[in-house]
C-alpha cells in the first residue's frame, strides 16, 4: 500500500468537498448535529438546567462523544419545536 | 463556541453523513488516528454515532418489534 502525504489543510478540505457532494445528492440535507449553545437559541432558552432537563426527559435527541462534548440532533429538534408550537 | 469546538462539530457532522452514505471511505479515512486535530476526532466519533445508531436500530428491530406485523399477515391469509 503507497502512503500519500497531504498538508492537514487539504485532507480537511478534501473530506469537506465529499460531504458537499453527498450533500448536494441529499438535497442539501441542514446539518444533523448542534452545539448546546445552538440548541438553547433555537429553543429560546437561557437555562443550561432547562436544556439538561429536556435531554434527561427524553425530549431532545443527544450524543455524548466525549465527556464534555454534548451535541444535539436538530431533527429531534424541529420535532420538539413542532410538538409544542399552536 | 471556540474555533476547536467548532471544528470538532464539523468533522462529526462529516462523520456521521460519511458513515451514513459513504461507509467504506468513512472506514479508510478514519482507519489512521489523528487525536490532535479536533476535526479529525470529530469525524471518527460522529462515524461511531452513526455506526451506534444503526445497532440500536438493529436490535430493536431484532427484540421483535415486527413480529406482531408477521402475525397480523398470516392471520389474514
Amino acid at each position: 500500500m503507497e502512503v500519500i502525504c497531504l498538508h492537514d489543510e487539504a485532507f480537511y478540505s478534501l473530506i469537506e468537498r465529499v460531504v458537499e457532494r453527498i450533500k448536494e445528492k441529499q438535497n442539501n440535507m441542514p446539518v444533523k448535529w448542534i452545539s448546546g449553545e445552538e440548541t438553547m437559541k433555537i429553543l429560546r432558552i437561557t437555562s443550561k438546567t432547562t436544556l439538561q432537563k429536556l435531554r434527561d426527559e427524553g425530549k431532545i435527541k443527544f450524543s455524548q462523544p466525549e465527556k464534555k462534548i454534548i451535541l444535539y440532533d436538530m431533527e429531534s429538534i424541529n420535532a420538539y419545536l413542532n410538538k409544542h408550537t399552536y | 463556541m471556540d474555533e476547536q469546538e467548532q471544528k470538532y462539530i464539523d468533522g462529526f457532522n462529516s462523520g456521521y453523513l460519511l458513515a451514513k452514505h459513504e461507509p467504506t471511505l468513512a472506514a479508510q479515512i478514519t482507519a489512521s488516528p489523528n487525536d490532535h486535530n479536533p476535526f479529525f476526532s470529530g469525524l471518527v466519533n460522529g462515524k461511531s454515532e452513526y455506526e451506534r445508531e444503526v445497532r440500536e436500530w438493529a436490535k430493536s428491530f431484532s427484540r421483535g418489534a415486527p413480529a406482531q406485523d408477521d402475525r397480523d399477515i398470516n392471520r389474514d391469509r
